[in-house]
C-alpha cells in the first residue's frame, strides 16, 4: 500500500503542460469595472445601441446582485475593482482579414497547443473558432461553411453582420439577472462564438472554439451563441487552456443554445484551464453558466464535459426540455486533484411532453480535491410522460479528497418516472492489484481503471477530443494514485 | 419581532413559573437559551435550503396556547383508545393526553430490573437533570427543538441499566383531544451499555381542529446497546406535527428507526443519528403517505464520524391527491471513518396529478475508503401488475389499492423485532387478508 | 364461445394483426403457431384486453357479447382465462391473497357466496397437488423468485382454481424442461371439459405432443395463412416456418408483450 502511495502520489504530481506564456503587445483597459467600462468595451467592438443598452442593463442588476455562497467551494472575495475587462492582442486590432494576416506569434501559441488554425493543417473536418483573451483570433472554415448558409464567426461580427439574430436570441436562454455571474459576462463580454444553422442543414464539420487566456490580471467574459434551426444538426467542441500563474483569473463565460424544432446540438468541452500548483497557488475561476433551450418539438440538446482544469469549477450545463418530445443530455468526467475544488451537474427541466432526459456524472476526486455533484430533475405539472434516468458515481483517491452529491428532483407530474442512482467508492485494491499482476505499472493501471470508470462519457465524445481528454485524464492523475 | 415569535414570548413570559423545575438554575438556563436561540432564528422561510419546500406560514399564523391540558380535563378511556393504539396489548405503557400524563390511562408497573420508564412530571428538579444528556444535542438542531427546550414539561424519560432490556414493545402514547394547544413534548433515551429497549411513540389526533405538536426526542446508546423505534404519526386532519430526534450512538450500538407519517395536515421531522465509534450502526427507515392537501417531510442526516460503521436508509413515499411530499437524506462520512458502508434509497408513487414530491438523497464523503450508494425514484403502480391482477378479475380499485398497500408494506419488512413488525402489520394493512 | 371476425389490431401505429378470422366452439382447442413476430402474443393480448393494443376494426363475439366493449376484469369474471407467456411478479401481494380475490370476485360477479378461508384453502390445496406444487408457494409473494417453470405452473393453478370458460395460453411451454412440461400438460389436459375452449398460442409443436388440438392454426404477418388438423402442426416440425414465407411476409413485429 505504501508502495502503491508514492507511485500514485508520483502519478498525481504532473505539471500542467499548457502553462507557457505568449508575448503578444496588448491592447488593454485600466483596472476596474464601472458604467464606463461598459460603455467602453460596447464603443471598441463599435456596436449597434440596443446591445450597449442591453449591457448597461444587465451591469445595473449586476450591481444589486451577491456571489452565490451556495456551492460548496471556499476562495477568498473577489476584488472586481481589480480585474482587467478588456484585453486584445494589439496586431488584431481590426481583425485579421486572413489567417495570413494573424500574428504570427499567436499562431504559434496555437500550434504549441495542438490548435491547427492553418486550414491546410487543419485535421479534416474540424473548423476552428480561437479566442484569445478577449477577442476572436481567427476563424477557419469560414467560407465553406457559409456555402450552405451556416454562419460560424466571432460574436463581434456576429454583431456586425447579423444583429437581427443576435438581438432575437442573446439573453433568451440565460437572461441577464439570472445569477451574478452571468450578468456580470452579460456587462462586459468581450468576444466568442457564433453560430447559425439554417433551416435542414446539416453540419459536416466538427466547429470548435479554442479559448486562451494569456494576459495577466485579465478577466475571460466571453459569449457563445449557437442558434440550430428546425432539422438542423450541429456538432460543436469546445477546449480552453491558460498559462501558469500565480494568481487567480476569472473566467465566467456564457453559454446559450437553441434548438429549434426537429434540431440536435450537440456539445462537448475539455476544459483544461490552469487549476493551480499543488499547493493551490493560481489557477483559473471557471464560473461558467451554460445553458440549452429545446424550444422546438423532438429537438434535441446533449451536452458532454471533461473537467480537468481550473482552480474551482462552477458550472451547470443545463437543458430546458420546453419542446414535446425533446431529448436533454448530460455527460459529464470532472476531476479534481491537489486543491482543485469543483461544483458541477446539470439541470434538466421538463415543460413538455414525452420529453427525455439522461444524466451520466463521473467524480474522480483526488490530492485534496474537492468535488461536488449538483444536479436538479425537474418535472412541470404539464410535463406528461417525462423520463429522467440519471447515474452519478464518485471515485476517490487519496483519504484526504472529498466527493458530494446534491441531486435535487421536484416531480409534478403523477406521469413521470425519475431515476436517480448514485454510488462512491475508491479504487480498488484487488483491480490495482489485478492489473499490476498482469505486469502493468501502477500508473498504467490507474489510468486504465479510471478511463473504465469513464467510458460511459468517453465515448460520448467526438473522436479526436475522445483521445484528448483520455490524455489529458491520465496527465492530471499523475501522482495522484494511491 | 414577528407576531408569531411575539406570541411566543408572551407564551413563554405568562407561563415561566408553571413549567418544571423553577428551582434549577441549569434548567432555567436551558429554558433561557433554547428561547433566545428561537427568538434569533426566528420561522424559517422558503429561502432557507432546509426548509426549500416547506412552508410555515399557515403555522406561523396560529395563536396557539402552550399550556399544557388541566389536570381535571377530561380524558378519553382506555377502552376507546386501544381500538386505535399500535400496541393494544402492550404490557407496560405510558399515556399523554393534550400534552399532559394520564396516570389513570397509563400502564409502567413491573418493568424489569434496570428499565425505568419516567413522566417528566413525575421528576424532581434533580432526577430530572440525567435528561439532559440525550437531549443535549438535538436542543440546537432546528429553531422548533430549540423552541421545544423552551417549553418542555412533559414526555417520557426511559433508562436502560447496562444489560437490561425491554423486549416487550413499549407504547407511548400522545393523544390529542382538542385544537387550539402547541405541545412541547419529549421523549429522552438513555440506554446503557448492553441494554435493548423496544419502543413504539404513537401520535393520535382525535380532532379536526388545529393544534401544534412540537416534539423532540434525545436519544443515547452506550457501548452495545440497542433501540428499536417505531414512530407512528396519526394526527388530525389540521395539525402540525414537527419532531427532532437526534441519536448519538457509541461504539457497537444499533438504533432501528422506523417512521411512519401516515396523517395530519402537516408534518416535518429532522432526524439525525451520529455514529461516533467504530462498530455502531443504525437503520433508519421511513414512509409517508399523504392525501387531501398533507403535507410531509423528512430531513434525514446519517454522520459517519468513526471507522467499521454501516448505515441503512430506506424511504417510501406514497402521494395522492393534492399531497406534497419532501424528503432530504444527508449522508456525511467524515475524514477518518473509514470502512463506512452506507445505503440509502427513497421510494415514491405517485397517484396523482395533483400531488408533487421533491426528493433529494444527499451524500458528503470525506474519506476514501468508503462504499456509499444511494438511489431514488419517482415513478407510478406497475402498470404489468396492475394488468395482471384486473385479467385475473379484481376490480380497478381493488387492483390498485393492493397495489399500493404492497408497495408500502415492503418497509415492514425491515422491522428487526418481531412484535413491533407484527403490530405495524396488523395496523397498516387495516383489512382482513387471508 | 367465441367469434373473431376480420380483426385488425396495432401496437403504437404498427399494424400487427391484419384480418384475424376464428371461430372456437365449445369444449375446443385450438393451437395458434406461427414464427416470431407473427402477432401471436398480440392475438392474446387482444382477447385478454391489453390497452396498449388498439384494435382498429373487427369484432370478437364471447358467449354471445361483445367481447371489446368489456374491460380486462369484467372479461376475467365472464369467464376469459390468459396464461401469462411471461408471468408478471407482485412482491408485497400474496399468491394466495390474490387467488382468493380472484376466486371470489369470480363468484360473486355469478351470485355465488364468497368462500371463507377454510373452504378456499381445502379448494386450493386440492389443485395445488394436481400442479406437483409446494403449498409454501402459496403464502410466498405473487411469482416473485419463481423460477421459470414454477410460474408457469403458478398460472395454470390459478386457472384450476378459476375455472374459466375460455383459456388463452400464451407459450405456456416457453423455457420449460421436459418434466415441467409434463406436468403443467397434465394440468392443462385434466382442464379439458366440454363447456371449456382453450386456445394454446405456441412457436413449437412441442407443447402438442401434450395437448391434443382439435385444430391448428398457421398465423404469420398478422393474418391465419394456414388451418387444419393435428397433422398441420407435424408438417410445420418437420419443414420449419419458411414454407410459409411466401403467404405472409414474417418480417418481426413487436409483439407487445
Amino acid at each position: 500500500m505504501s508502495d502503491s502511495a508514492s507511485t500514485l502520489e508520483a502519478i498525481i504530481s504532473q505539471e500542467y503542460q499548457h502553462g507557457f506564456e505568449t508575448s503578444v503587445e496588448a491592447d488593454a483597459l485600466p483596472r476596474g469595472l464601472s458604467e464606463d467600462t461598459v460603455r467602453m468595451i460596447s464603443a471598441k467592438k463599435n456596436e449597434p445601441e440596443f446591445l450597449l443598452e442591453w449591457r448597461l442593463a444587465a451591469f445595473r442588476r449586476w450591481l444589486d446582485m451577491k456571489p452565490p455562497e451556495w456551492a460548496s467551494v471556499h476562495h477568498p472575495p473577489i476584488d472586481y475593482q481589480d480585474i482587467i475587462y478588456y484585453s486584445a492582442p494589439k496586431s488584431q486590432k481590426d481583425g485579421p482579414k486572413s489567417l495570413d494576416e494573424v500574428d504570427p506569434e499567436l499562431l504559434k501559441t496555437y500550434e504549441k497547443l495542438g490548435i491547427p488554425l492553418h486550414e491546410r493543417a487543419i485535421l479534416a473536418g474540424v473548423a476552428v473558432d480561437a479566442v484569445f483573451d478577449s477577442v476572436s483570433v481567427a476563424t477557419t472554415f469560414k467560407d465553406k461553411l457559409a456555402e450552405k448558409g451556416i454562419i460560424f464567426c466571432s460574436f463581434s461580427e456576429a454583431v456586425q453582420e447579423h444583429p437581427e439574430l443576435v438581438r432575437q436570441y442573446l439573453g433568451s436562454v440565460v437572461p441577464v439577472q439570472d445569477n451574478f455571474y452571468a450578468a456580470l459576462n452579460s456587462a462586459v463580454f468581450s468576444d466568442g462564438s457564433f453560430v447559425y444553422i439554417p433551416p435542414g442543414v446539416r453540419c459536416p464539420m466538427e466547429l470548435s472554439t479554442y479559448f486562451r487566456i494569456n494576459a495577466k490580471n485579465t478577466g475571460q467574459f466571453e459569449r457563445t451563441l449557437i442558434i440550430a434551426d428546425r432539422d438542423s444538426y450541429v456538432s460543436y467542441l469546445e477546449g480552453c487552456t491558460a498559462p501558469m500563474r500565480d494568481e487567480n483569473q476569472l473566467h465566467a463565460a456564457v453559454v446559450e443554445l437553441v434548438a429549434l424544432e426537429n434540431a440536435q446540438i450537440k456539445y462537448s468541452t475539455v476544459q483544461n484551464w490552469y487549476p493551480g500548483d499543488k499547493e493551490g497557488r493560481g489557477g483559473i475561476y471557471n464560473f461558467v453558466t451554460k445553458r440549452g433551450d429545446c424550444r422546438g418539438a423532438h429537438s434535441k440538446i446533449s451536452w458532454t464535459q471533461v473537467e480537468t482544469g481550473s482552480a474551482i469549477t462552477w458550472k451547470y450545463p443545463s437543458v430546458i426540455l420546453r419542446g414535446d418530445h425533446s431529448v436533454g443530455e448530460f455527460y459529464s468526467v470532472a476531476l479534481t486533484n491537489h486543491r482543485q475544488q469543483a461544483d458541477t451537474g446539470t439541470k434538466m427541466i421538463h415543460m413538455g411532453k414525452n420529453t427525455r432526459s439522461t444524466i451520466i456524472s463521473k467524480g474522480i476526486s483526488a490530492g485534496f480535491g474537492h468535488q461536488a455533484y449538483r444536479g436538479l430533475v425537474r418535472i412541470a405539472r404539464a410535463a406528461q410522460n417525462a423520463r429522467n434516468y440519471t447515474q452519478c458515481d464518485s471515485l476517490l483517491l487519496g483519504d484526504r479528497c472529498a466527493a458530494h452529491t446534491f441531486p435535487y428532483i421536484e416531480v409534478k407530474n403523477a406521469s413521470a418516472k425519475v431515476e436517480h442512482e448514485a454510488s462512491t467508492s475508491r479504487i480498488g485494491e484487488d483491480q490495482l492489484f489485478f492489473c499490476r499482476q498482469r505486469g502493468l505499472t501502477m500508473e498504467d493501471a490507474v489510468s486504465m481503471i479510471v478511463n473504465g470508470f469513464c467510458k460511459e462519457v468517453f465515448k460520448e465524445l467526438p473522436m479526436e477530443f475522445a483521445v484528448e481528454a483520455q490524455k489529458l485524464l491520465g496527465v492530471s492523475l499523475e501522482g495522484s494514485v494511491g | 419581532m414577528s407576531t408569531a415569535i411575539a406570541h411566543y414570548q408572551s407564551e413563554f413570559e405568562r407561563l415561566g413559573t408553571l413549567l418544571p423545575w423553577q428551582d434549577s438554575p441549569q434548567w432555567q438556563e436551558w429554558r433561557q437559551s433554547g428561547w433566545a436561540h428561537f427568538a434569533s432564528l426566528g420561522f424559517p422561510t422558503t429561502r432557507h435550503e432546509e426548509w426549500k419546500y416547506t412552508s410555515l406560514a399557515a403555522l406561523e399564523k396560529l395563536a396557539l396556547s402552550c399550556a399544557p391540558a388541566a389536570p381535571e380535563a377530561p380524558q378519553p378511556t382506555w377502552d376507546a383508545l386501544k381500538a386505535r393504539a399500535v400496541l393494544p396489548q402492550a404490557r407496560h405503557r405510558a399515556v399523554f393526553v393534550d400534552g399532559r400524563y394520564s396516570p389513570q390511562l397509563s400502564q409502567l408497573d413491573g418493568l424489569p430490573a434496570g428499565i425505568a420508564v419516567r413522566p417528566l412530571s413525575a421528576l424532581s428538579a434533580r432526577d430530572s437533570l440525567g435528561l439532559q444528556v440525550p437531549l443535549q444535542a438535538v436542543r440546537a438542531r432546528t429553531p422548533f427543538a430549540a423552541l421545544n427546550a423552551a417549553f418542555m414539561a412533559e414526555g417520557a424519560w426511559i433508562t436502560a441499566a447496562a444489560e437490561a432490556s425491554l423486549d416487550d414493545p413499549l407504547l407511548i402514547l400522545y393523544v390529542t383531544t382538542r385544537g387550539g394547544q402547541a405541545q412541547h413534548v419529549v421523549n429522552a433515551y438513555h440506554l446503557a451499555a448492553g441494554s435493548r429497549v423496544a419502543v413504539a411513540e404513537q401520535y393520535l389526533g382525535l380532532t379536526d381542529e388545529a393544534y401544534f405538536v412540537n416534539q423532540v426526542a434525545g436519544v443515547q446508546l452506550e457501548a452495545g446497546a440497542q433501540l428499536s423505534h417505531v414512530k407512528l404519526q396519526q394526527e388530525g386532519g389540521r395539525a402540525y406535527h414537527i419532531g427532532a430526534l437526534q441519536a448519538s450512538q457509541q461504539g457497537g450500538s444499533r438504533f432501528e428507526s422506523h417512521s411512519f407519517a401516515l396523517s395530519g395536515a402537516f408534518g416535518r421531522n429532522d432526524m439525525e443519528a451520529a455514529l461516533l465509534e467504530p462498530g455502531a450502526s443504525v437503520v433508519m427507515n421511513g414512509l409517508y403517505r399523504v392525501g387531501g392537501r398533507e403535507f410531509q417531510d423528512f430531513h434525514t442526516c446519517i454522520r459517519h464520524q468513526s471507522p467499521d460503521c454501516s448505515s441503512d436508509e430506506y424511504f417510501k413515499g406514497v402521494l395522492d391527491g393534492s399531497g406534497r411530499a419532501v424528503f432530504n437524506g444527508k449522508i456525511v462520512v467524515a475524514q477518518d471513518a473509514q470502512h463506512t458502508a452506507s445505503r440509502q434509497s427513497n421510494h415514491n408513487l405517485l397517484l396523482s396529478d395533483q400531488a408533487e414530491v421533491d426528493t433529494k438523497p444527499q451524500l458528503e464523503i470525506f474519506a476514501d475508503d468508503v462504499k456509499c450508494s444511494h438511489g431514488a425514484t419517482v415513478g407510478q403502480l406497475d402498470e404489468d401488475q396492475w394488468f395482471y391482477l384486473r385479467s385475473r378479475g379484481l376490480d380497478p380499485d381493488h387492483a390498485r389499492t393492493l397495489l399500493i398497500e404492497a408497495f408500502a408494506l415492503d418497509l415492514l419488512s425491515s422491522i428487526g423485532h418481531a412484535g413491533l413488525r407484527a403490530a405495524m402489520d396488523h395496523l397498516m394493512r387495516g383489512h382482513a387478508h387471508v | 364461445m367465441l367469434i373473431i371476425k376480420d380483426l385488425h389490431a396495432s401496437v403504437g401505429d404498427k399494424p400487427i394483426l391484419k384480418g384475424i378470422n376464428l371461430t372456437v366452439n365449445a369444449g375446443e382447442v385450438h393451437a395458434i403457431m406461427g414464427p416470431n413476430g407473427s402477432g401471436k402474443s398480440t392475438l392474446s393480448n387482444v382477447l385478454a384486453g391489453r390497452e396498449n393494443v388498439t384494435v382498429t376494426s373487427g369484432s370478437i363475439e364471447y358467449l354471445g357479447q361483445d367481447l371489446l366493449a368489456l374491460e380486462v376484469e369484467e372479461r376475467a369474471r365472464a369467464g376469459v382465462f390468459l396464461a401469462f407467456q411471461y408471468p408478471v411478479e407482485i412482491p408485497g401481494v400474496g399468491n394466495v391473497y390474490l387467488l382468493k380475490a380472484a376466486l371470489n370476485a369470480q363468484r360473486k360477479h355469478r351470485g355465488l357466496p364468497e368462500l371463507d378461508a377454510m373452504e378456499f384453502l381445502a379448494l386450493v390445496k386440492d389443485k395445488m397437488k394436481l400442479m406437483e406444487m409446494n403449498e409454501s408457494m402459496l403464502y410466498r409473494a405473487v411469482n416473485e423468485g419463481f423460477s421459470g417453470g414454477e410460474k408457469k405452473r403458478n398460472e395454470i393453478l390459478q386457472m384450476a382454481v378459476l375455472e374459466p370458460k375460455l383459456a388463452i395460453l400464451d407459450e405456456t411451454d416457453s423455457g420449460l424442461d421436459i418434466d415441467a412440461l409434463k406436468i403443467v400438460a397434465n394440468g392443462v389436459n385434466s382442464l379439458r371439459h366440454p363447456e371449456r375452449s382453450m386456445i394454446l398460442v405456441t412457436h413449437y409443436q412441442r407443447l402438442l405432443d401434450y395437448i391434443k388440438p382439435d385444430y391448428v392454426h398457421v398465423l404469420a404477418a398478422g393474418r391465419i395463412v394456414r388451418s387444419g388438423g393435428p397433422e398441420l402442426a407435424h408438417e410445420l416440425e418437420k419443414q420449419g416456418y419458411a414454407w410459409i414465407g411466401n403467404e405472409g411476409s414474417g418480417q418481426e413485429v413487436s409483439s407487445g408483450s
